[in-house]
């Protein structure tokens, strides 16, 4: 193992992964900063023209962006008080008063810096985790694997921000929408309306394109006149100390710790990673009070646990092919397309590759450090380029890349098809990683339980003999009972104190 | 536990969409043959889909009712949104690959007339903005189509 | 450097000349634009290759006077692809590969055409395919495999993935040596591999290519399905060695639109002769495990005519049995 991955650190820092990694790196940390522009758009649009490059470089070239983007939003949530990517919502909070009080270059390092932390402590786990839950997942057969979509499914519905009937619904219509077309489990058509062009139902990609990547340029359009002034960082040092490891290091620790766990819970994106570390830090905070006004611990933990929640989300791809965060969705599809097999084998069958996605994973948050580094004051300036230069030509690279997936014009339709239906789920706050992941997952789903099915003639019953199936399964049952449970026993929790009260 | 929406109005018509979709993915799915070499057959997952779908829009629907009955406004926005552009890209877009599909234009220049048009219009019309569409739209529309078609060997449309 | 006026007169000797060699009529000037293959899988994968080695052969031994480009339509078990190719112009200048898919397909019912509806071209060799166990595993030969299902109806767990040759090869070798074997979806290449290493299914087909690359993960051939034992595993015996009379091969199939111009179709033949004939692309070929010979479209017309024969009434009991 360790000789594995000293082999893939030293495979990507020959020149020419290098030179993709560090491009991906810079081009994430660019459209991370971009308010209205994310990294997973970025993994989508160059997906097509990695088509007739080597695999290995192409995962490597996307975690890159990957790794860049999740950082790149600290620099526009600093300085204009917009997350540049979702990600980095709780890092405005402190970030943006800290810059205004005159200590932009303080902030900025500090996020930076934390950014490395968590993403090197994420690092650790993915090294160390990897290998024996991918030895493990071999054990797991069609049973298990319908169980833990189920699982991650709920899941993400569960966690995800608003109502979790929304949560939900996103998910299941993600599911439906992955239906029409050929069915692998009995070789037949379905659901095609008699088209004939829908004979393959809607391909991922131009799903991808149209919810993720059509859809934000119909809202960046329609919020045009929502801009900012950023700060100016002036020549204020970026930099942090050493010292600030042990001031700060028990929340880098927990934050990375945090951050990882929730990344590797399936298809939980790094917001929610850094909500819940930016929660636990102010509850155990001395000084819960400044959160919100420029704490450091802010955004220390928020920094920290989003770049952790990326090393954590690789670990369910690389051993069980299931998609740790949306954007994991977007690089398990990447594996499709180069014609990988994800799952659990994927480390003896393609053991290089997977040590050079890890490898280029640690090299990337070292390299998006230095590069951060150096660069933030340019990036600084360029963060509030005007959208009218930039959607066009998104929108361009969207057409050439559902074309050249299988050269069929129908593709770039589905593109605008979705684009419209992504914006109007998220005009009514159905939260979209849900929908992204319930349709990536949806062919898992379906076609494991029918597998399974084939296998025991019928039968449902290894569905609850088999262990590790049925805790998926109870695990499942638990969180889609918890939000009924929850306001009723607070209500009796309410109802004893009352009684306490009043019987003194 | 039902908590009313804070998008009453768009909530009520994605509901109601959801719910002819629903219906539509029911209806298609009788048309899928009995189970034939396993024994749930193609048609059982849209049917529980389509069920759980218009049973969860349902809820939305109601909330959203609730909502507008208890007047809960959406919240205020620091700035002007454009509806216009957001539609006017989408038509943009629409016809950008229309001309395409039914082979009125080529490629570069359906993409040169895109690329400037839509910039030009995001851009509120603003003559510098409008030169540096120009710029690339030219520069998508030429460079890049020769770039692709002729160095990667990507297939482009018409 | 030539004057101008020369190369007016060599371009002109040079076409004079090749008006006396190539035949006369409209279809002289054929190919006078780059020629179409369409390949119905993404790009990268074995089909895509095959196709690639040709059309870098024909450029690089300058075989035809134009380029032959590479299409990849992608998509509904490959049905996207070859309903594209049936419905282009027949021009001669498009032309696609595909398998003995083609068939299945249409037996499954996913088309309403199969390979009576192309002008059959010709193939340029077959994989020989073969079903494995897991080397550890409670089956360890052909026979052991068909005494258990005879024991015990069912008991014999296949990866499949259903309405395509791997699933209907298995289906063919149960009903001819009169057993019932148990069909588990599972899928593509890789995904057979996990299940059957994973003991989750018992056998499943794959390539004599895929044998060796997965013998080390420990993947165990017991059968062959060729006319003779295949030479990279000669240890292996043929399904008719055991006495069940199942040939298959996994056939690379080039297809036209219906009423090309015969003389065109001659053409592209000679061409894709001449290209099998250079070592180069015979060596390329074999890299994809590819016994490359050219296979006349009468030959391969019989032998798609006789997997249609065994398939038709495959899917019929299928869709007549409650389940």
């Amino acid at each position: 193992m360790t000789l594995d991955l000293l082999d893939a650190l030293v495979f990507v820092l020959t020149p020419v992964p290098l030179f993709w990694l560090l491009l991906g790196v810079t081009a994430g940390i660019f459209v991370g900063a971009i308010p209205g522009l994310s990294g997973g758009m970025l993994i989508v649009l160059v997906m097509p023209l990695t088509f007739y490059m080597d695999s290995t470089f192409a995962l490597v070239l996307m975690i890159g962006i990957y790794v860049g983007s999740v950082s790149g939003g600290l620099i526009s949530a600093t300085l204009l008080r917009m997350p540049g990517t979702p990600s980095s919502i709780m890092t405005t909070f402190d970030g943006y008063p800290m810059a205004r009080d005159g200590k932009p270059g303080r902030a900025l390092g500090l996020g930076i810096g934390s950014s490395l932390v968590g993403g090197l402590i994420a690092g650790i786990f993915l090294v160390v985790l990897s290998p024996p839950l991918s030895r493990w997942a071999t054990t797991f057969g069609p049973w298990e694997y319908f169980a833990l979509v189920v699982m991650a499914l709920v899941l993400i519905a569960a966690i995800s921000q608003g109502s979790m009937i929304k949560g939900l619904l996103a998910g299941i219509l993600g599911v439906a929408v992955a239906m029409p077309g050929l069915n692998e489990s009995d070789g037949q058509l379905r659901l095609t309306l008699g088209f004939h062009a829908l004979d393959n139902g809607f391909d991922l990609l131009p799903v991808l394109l149209g919810v993720f990547v059509m859809s934000q340029i119909i809202k960046d359009a329609l919020e045009i006149e929502k801009r900012a002034i950023p700060l100016t960082l002036g020549s204020a040092p970026v930099w942090m100390r050493l010292a600030d490891l042990r001031r700060h290091g028990m929340n880098m620790l927990r934050s990375s710790v945090i951050g990882t766990w929730i990344g590797i819970l399936p298809g939980v994106g790094a917001s929610i990673s850094s909500m819940v570390a930016y929660g636990v830090a102010r509850s155990v905070s001395k000084h819960p009070e400044e959160f919100g006004t420029g704490s450091e611990e802010g955004i220390v933990a928020s920094e920290t646990a989003n770049n952790a929640n990326v090393g954590g989300a690789l670990i369910p791809l690389v051993t069980m092919g299931i998609p740790g965060s949306p954007m994991d969705a977007f690089l398990l599809g990447a594996l499709i397309l180069h014609n990988i097999q994800p799952g659990p084998l994927l480390f003896q069958t393609n053991k290089a590759l997977v040590w050079a996605m890890i490898a280029a994973y640690l090299i990337g948050n070292v390299a998006m450090f230095l590069i951060m580094t150096l660069s933030v004051r340019w990036v600084g300036r360029l963060i509030n380029v005007h959208r009218a230069y930039l959607l066009p030509a998104i929108f361009f690279f969207c057409v050439i890349g559902a074309f050249a997936l299988s050269n069929r014009m129908f593709d770039v339709w589905v593109v605008i098809g979705f684009g419209v239906v992504g914006f109007a789920l998220e005009r009514a706050n159905i939260p979209l990683g849900p929908f992204v992941i319930g349709f990536v997952l949806s062919r898992i789903l379906e076609g494991q339980l029918r597998s399974a099915l084939m296998s025991s003639g019928g039968s449902l019953d290894e569905l609850f003999t088999r262990p590790i199936a049925l805790t998926f399964l109870v695990v499942s049952l638990a969180m889609l009972a918890y939000p009924l449970i929850d306001p009723w026993r607070r209500r009796l929790r309410n109802h004893a104190q009352v009684k306490q009260r009043r019987s003194p | 536990m039902l908590q009313p929406s804070r998008t009453p109005r768009v909530d009520i018509v994605v509901a109601v969409t959801l719910l002819a979709l629903a219906g539509l993915v029911w209806w298609e799915s009788r048309r899928i043959a009995p189970p034939f070499f396993d024994p749930l057959g193609s048609a059982a997952f849209p049917r529980a889909a389509a069920i759980l779908i218009s049973a969860l829009a349902t809820v939305v629907l109601i909330r959203a009712a609730m909502g507008l009955r208890l007047g809960v406004r959406p919240p205020t926005i620091p700035y002007r949104p454009r509806p216009d552009l957001a539609i006017g890209v989408v038509l943009l877009a629409v016809l950008y690959v229309g001309a395409m599909d039914l082979k009125v234009l080529g490629f570069p220049w359906a993409t040169m007339i895109f690329v400037f048009l839509s910039g030009a219009a995001l851009g509120g019309f603003d003559r510098r903005i409008m030169a540096y569409s120009a710029a690339i739209a030219v520069a998508l529309g030429g460079g890049c189509t020769y770039l692709l078609r002729d160095v990667f060997y990507i297939d482009l449309p018409f | 450097m030539m004057s101008f006026g020369k190369t007016i007169l060599a371009a002109m000797s040079a076409a004079a000349a090749m008006a006396f060699v190539a035949p006369s009529g409209a279809a002289a000037a054929y190919p006078e634009k780059p020629i179409r293959i369409i390949v119905p899988t993404g790009a990268g994968g074995a089909m895509d290759g095959i196709a690639r080695i040709f059309e870098r052969a024909f450029e690089e031994h300058k075989i035809l006077p134009q380029r032959m480009v590479v299409v990849n339509m992608d998509g509904a078990g490959g049905t996207i692809g070859t309903r594209a190719i049936k419905d282009a112009p027949p021009d001669g200048y498009t032309i696609g590969l595909w398998h003995n898919g083609l068939v299945t397909s249409a037996a499954m019912g996913v088309t309403d055409f199969d390979h009576s509806a192309f002008t059959i071209i010709g193939s340029t060799g077959f994989a020989v395919m073969g079903l494995a166990v897991k080397a550890d595993g409670p089956i360890d030969s052909f026979k052991k495999m068909i005494e258990m299902s005879k024991a015990q109806a069912n008991s014999v767990k296949v990866a499949v993935n259903i309405g395509l040759p791997v699933h209907f090869i298995p289906l063919t070798v149960a009903s001819k040596a009169g057993v019932e074997m148990r069909m588990v979806q599972v899928g593509g290449g890789a995904k057979r591999l996990a299940s059957v290493l994973g003991g989750h299914t018992d056998v499943a087909l794959f390539s004599v290519q895929e044998f060796l690359k997965y013998e080390p993960s420990g993947l165990k051939p017991i059968n062959v399905f060729s006319k003779e034992r295949a030479p990279l595993v000669p240890d292996v015996p043929t399904a008719v060695e055991m006495g069940v009379d199942v040939q298959a091969t996994d056939s690379r199939i080039w297809l036209a639109p219906k009423d090309v111009p015969p003389d065109r179709i001659a053409y592209l033949v000679e061409a894709f002769k001449t290209a099998m004939s250079k070592p180069d692309v015979k060596e390329r070929l074999e890299g994809f495990g590819i016994n490359s010979n050219f296979i006349d479209p009468v030959t391969l017309t019989e032998e798609l005519d006789r997997t249609r024969a065994e398939v038709v009434p495959l899917v019929a009991k299928a869709r007549a049995l409650p389940q």
